[in-house]
């Protein structure tokens, strides 16, 4: 798959996937996006600049392991939930800054959440991706 | 001092929790380190002595699982106190003991963590004051056991006897949940010492009481190996003998013992107390006794001489009278003293010379003399001799079983045979080992270490104190004992060594006369040991494995026919039945919308729904996989499609990014997949495609259906739009949903993902080494 | 429209049913991956089907307005379109393990865990 053409053209998407998703991601509360969609655009641009440069370059451009992703995901997650708790309310209450941010919208635990979704999404499908592409290439 | 007890309980559990740990620290010196914790607690409950014998009991409660009525409750009488002083002492010795008799083994930290996981469990079980907490406490011990009995767990014969004590005393378990369940219910409180003060005669009374009864004494007859579920108590003998010493002899064996006589003011209100449990014991003595004879093991002599100790207590409780009761609390402690020393004696006896039979023993005094002295003193007691512990219950034996009503001289003469086997056996187990001239053993005889010796010298020096001056262990222990097990009617009168010129007395001269002439008849006895071997055979244990081998193939002639392993099977019966309930209840409940109801579809939505379903079935037609899966990313657009014209951009957007990446692993993998091959034959392949078109065809209905039925102001969803922006500050409503309201669902999927993921990266890139280069043949 | 969406749901499912069906190990795949598409969209139709009606509060609304589509199988469907992409990659690594260690992708070769 050592076409030029994909090779430039990934070189160039890569970085503007990327800060789609980190968008998709961030507008999600009040128009289409999420961390669902911004977490597998985020993986689509690593899968892209696998597929025309190949997995190591794909891993090294990455720089931590998949397995890291999915555990911080989690971890995030987990924080968004669990700061409710430290307010002395239910687990997954979510708790709010009341002055709104252009984009964004109002922060919140919710927004945290939604991270961890992102980074899940993101590490899963890499993992994925990575592990059946590699299958078998080193011997 | 409630809070000590629990203290001392958590303080047994935690140093469980730390013995590997330990192990790996001080090595062989674990067990010195850890014998701190039973010794402090045989300490603590020493003080608690007073309080005890002045009649106030130790009590701790807290609430559990309030809703449920389930509570920590504990509380100590003269009863708890009895056991819970036995198992901390004796605890202490079989500590030491297993630090010598287990020297250099790498497991012995874990060997440590299942004994004192078993000694608090056995605590727990005796101070309970709550019939759930007894329960489960008494399953753990159940599991210890298990446990400890495999311990040499590479050997199929302790595994075998670990799963069948686990099997018996679990099945009895079981039946005692049940039983304590109803009680509870009818009773109306699970707190056992508020059950006690209830009054016994309007609970007996009660239609469902006799089945109580019987559940629960399945639980206690199963657990302290009443007959006919004595067999698995000898097989146990397969554990290491500090195992045997403290687990089946001394303590947990007596836990069925311990119920029968702590639930005995209320059960022996029934009418069918005294008919079933005092023949049930008499029996199981009888029978220990006479399969006793015919061993020629050291350890199987002493465990089947236990379950008769065993039967004959469940006898005294059974009998029930204020004689009777004190009588087997003494016998009960008298026991407990001189069975563990001889556990141990003759564990010590098989470390250092190789063997266990007794015929090929003797003469080991010279060269054992702490362990010779050790295990005289034990048969001594056993036996019944003066200034013993063992004369002592011994004589309020024959005097309780004198007082008892029964058909003539019947309980009299089987406590008298009985009795007479325990001596010939006790001369066996502790005398004929190490009298007499030196016989060659496997392995040169020696003094087993001081570790291994100590604990049966303390015991044997116990029996002889208590023996001499009964009357101090029969204010302090026995009494109590007594009094807590007749419902504080008894008075706690002391024991006493001498009674005078009475029939008990002569009887025990009579026992001592017979046992020694049975004693010198032991060797032609043993002749006859196929009697032995075929009773086993025809015993209730060989009902045991019929009963459990017929379970198993049950187990796996159903598994094989609805199992069968071949997947489509499992598809077709489920898709099966779904048609046939389905189109069986549609016509009933619903109408299909009428024609001119309908919305003519726009050109584009046609043109969307031909393509899914040109694309489904030339998936399914195709002989080409890269068409098949070119065909599959046509549906799933065609779906992105569906979703964005209806309103669903969220769904649109994944569905097309999911789309794509599909499309990627399909590619990645297309080389790696197994090749398209056709195996079903034509004939198969027209029935399947049939089935399928009725399948689709029931679906199609179900659609129309629940798109005309579909209620337009749900609930639900009307609360979420609602309070979407107001609670969530969202106007995404599906976003919101997916991080707020049902957060935890998404974090529930999350989860999942990350879970198949590390499956796919597990399966592909964590192998064996050298499994990798495997190919296809 | 109703009868056009139902039809089409059918065959879907007719054809996942199908592809479940045969012995071979990437068809039962694909099949898995049919059906899931399946269902997601019986979830969506039984949902109401509603055009120009998007799920999102209007800006200058505080409520979502009662003639939006039903926000509630959205959600549900989001998800199973995420896992059901977690599924396929998890049956794909599985089917390819199985045919590298045993050789065989006939089910029919592959009913008992004991190697052939």
């Amino acid at each position: 798959m050592n076409s030029v053409i994909l090779v430039t053209v990934s070189r160039l998407l890569t970085g503007l996937l990327l800060v789609f998703s980190v968008f998709l991601l961030l507008r999600g509360h009040n128009l289409p996006g999420g961390g669902f969609a911004g977490g597998l655009v985020a993986a689509s641009a690593f899968v892209l600049h696998a597929l025309a440069n190949g997995f190591p370059s794909a891993r090294r451009l990455l720089g931590v392991p998949p397995r890291l992703l999915i555990g911080f995901g989690l971890a995030v997650a987990i924080l968004g939930g669990v700061a409710g708790m430290l307010a002395g309310r239910p687990f997954l209450t979510g708790l709010w800054d009341k002055t709104p941010l252009p984009v964004i919208g109002k922060l919140g635990t919710p927004l945290l959440f939604d991270a961890g979704v992102y980074f899940t999404v993101f590490g899963v499908v890499c993992l994925i991706v990575f592990s059946l592409g590699e299958e078998g290439e080193e011997d | 001092m409630g809070t000590l007890l629990v203290i001392i309980l958590g303080a047994v559990f935690v140093a469980a929790a730390l013995a590997p740990w330990l192990h790996r620290l001080c090595g062989d010196r674990t067990g010195l380190v850890l014998s701190a914790v039973p010794l402090a607690a045989t300490g603590c409950f020493a003080a608690m002595i007073p309080r005890v014998m002045a009649g106030n009991a130790v009590v701790f409660h807290h609430a559990w699982v309030p809703s449920l009525g389930i509570n920590l409750d504990f509380c100590v009488d003269g009863l708890s106190l009895l056991f819970l002083l036995l198992i901390s002492a004796i605890g202490t010795f079989v500590t030491w003991y297993a630090a010598g008799y287990l020297a250099g083994k790498a497991d012995l930290g874990k060997f440590y963590l299942y004994l004192f996981g078993f000694m608090g469990s056995m605590m727990g079980v005796v101070s309970a004051d709550h019939l759930v907490l007894l329960f489960v406490f008494w399953e753990l011990t159940s599991l210890t056991s298990y446990l400890l009995i495999g311990y040499y767990h590479n050997e199929p014969r302790s595994r075998a006897a670990a799963l069948q004590a686990l099997l018996v005393t679990g099945a009895g378990g079981l039946a005692m949940l049940a039983g304590i369940i109803l009680l509870g219910r009818m009773a109306g409180t699970f707190e056992i010492s508020a059950l006690l003060r209830l009054d016994p005669a309007t609970l007996v009374s009660q239609p469902g009481f006799p089945a109580i009864l019987i559940l629960i004494l399945l639980g206690a007859f199963t657990k302290s190996a009443q007959f006919p579920f004595h067999f698995w108590l000898p097989n146990a003998m397969e554990a290491p003998a500090p195992v045997s010493a403290y687990l089946h002899s001394a303590t947990m064996v007596k836990a069925g013992v311990f119920l029968l006589a702590r639930l005995h003011p209320l059960l022996s209100a029934s009418p069918l107390w005294l008919p079933i449990v005092a023949p049930v014991g008499a029996i199981t003595m009888l029978v220990g006794a006479l399969l006793a004879l015919g061993q020629s093991d050291l350890k199987k002599i002493l465990a089947y001489t236990t379950v008769g100790v065993l039967g004959t207590l469940t006898m005294l409780l059974g009998l029930g009278t204020e004689l009777a009761v004190k009588a087997a609390m003494a016998y009960l402690l008298a026991h407990a003293l001189y069975k563990a020393a001889l556990f141990m004696t003759s564990g010590s006896i098989d470390h250092e010379t190789g063997t266990r039979d007794p015929e090929a023993l003797g003469g080991l005094r010279r060269a054992m003399p702490f362990t010779a002295a050790a295990a005289l003193v034990a048969a001594l007691s056993m036996a019944g001799l003066p200034f013993l512990l063992g004369f002592v219950s011994k004589e309020y034996f024959y005097k309780a079983l004198l007082e008892a009503e029964g058909p003539g001289m019947l309980w009299e003469m089987l406590g008298l045979a009985a009795s007479v086997v325990m001596v010939a056996l006790a001369a066996t187990a502790g005398f004929k080992p190490f009298w007499g001239a030196l016989k060659p053993t496997p392995k040169p005889a020696h003094e087993a270490p001081w570790l291994m010796w100590l604990g049966p010298l303390l015991l044997g020096a116990a029996s002889l104190k208590t023996g001499l001056f009964p009357g101090m262990v029969g204010d302090c222990l026995v009494g109590p004992a007594t009094s807590a097990v007749l419902g504080g009617a008894g008075e706690s009168v002391g024991l006493k060594l001498w009674h005078g010129w009475t029939a008990a007395l002569a009887l025990s001269v009579v026992t001592l006369l017979l046992g020694a002439a049975l004693y010198g008849l032991l060797p032609r006895i043993r002749a006859a040991r196929g009697i032995c071997r075929v009773l086993g055979r025809f015993g209730p244990e060989r009902g045991f494995e019929l009963l459990l081998h017929g379970l198993l193939s049950f187990a796996r002639w159903q598994t094989h026919l609805l199992q069968n392993g071949h997947l489509r099977n499992y598809v077709l019966t489920t898709v099966l039945f779904t048609v046939l309930l389905v189109g069986w209840m549609l016509p009933g409940i619903v109408s299909v919308p009428a024609w001119d109801t309908m919305v003519a579809p726009h050109v584009l939505t046609v043109i969307v729904c031909l393509l899914i379903m040109a694309g489904s079935v030339f998936a399914c037609v195709s002989q080409s996989r890269f068409n098949a899966i070119l065909a599959m990313g046509v549906v799933g657009l065609g779906v992105a499609m569906i979703f964005f014209m209806f309103s669903a951009p969220d769904l649109a957007m994944t569905q097309v990014l999911v789309e794509t990446l599909a499309l990627v692993l399909f590619v990645l993998a297309f080389y790696r997949l197994p090749s398209f091959g056709q195996y079903s034959g034509r004939a198969v392949r027209w029935r399947d495609a049939a089935l399928a078109v009725v399948f689709g065809a029931v679906m199609a209905t179900v659609v129309l259906v629940v798109q005309s039925s579909h209620a337009p102001d749900n609930a639900v969803s009307r609360f979420m739009g609602e309070h979407s922006l107001e609670s969530a500050n969202g106007r995404n409503v599906v976003n919101v949903i997916l991080v707020d309201f049902r957060a935890l669902d998404t974090l529930g999927e999350i989860s999942v993902l990350a879970i198949a993921a590390l499956g796919v990266f597990a399966m592909l890139r964590l192998r064996p080494r050298g499994a990798r280069k495997e190919t296809k043949p | 429209m109703e009868l056009l969406l139902a039809v089409t749901i059918g065959t879907v499912y007719a054809a996942a049913f199908y592809l479940l069906l045969r012995r071979g190990l990437v068809k039962l795949v694909l099949g898995i991956a049919l059906l899931s598409q399946a269902v997601n969209l019986l979830l969506f139709a039984a949902g109401g089907l509603r055009e120009g009606a998007v799920p999102f509060i209007a800006a200058d609304e505080t409520t979502l307005a009662a003639t939006g589509a039903d926000p509630l199988p959205q959600a549900l469907i989001l998800t199973a379109i995420v896992i059901s992409f977690g599924v396929l990659a998890f049956t794909l690594a599985m089917v390819h393990r199985a045919d590298q260690s045993t050789g065989t992708d006939d089910l029919d070769d592959l009913k008992s865990t004991d190697a052939p």
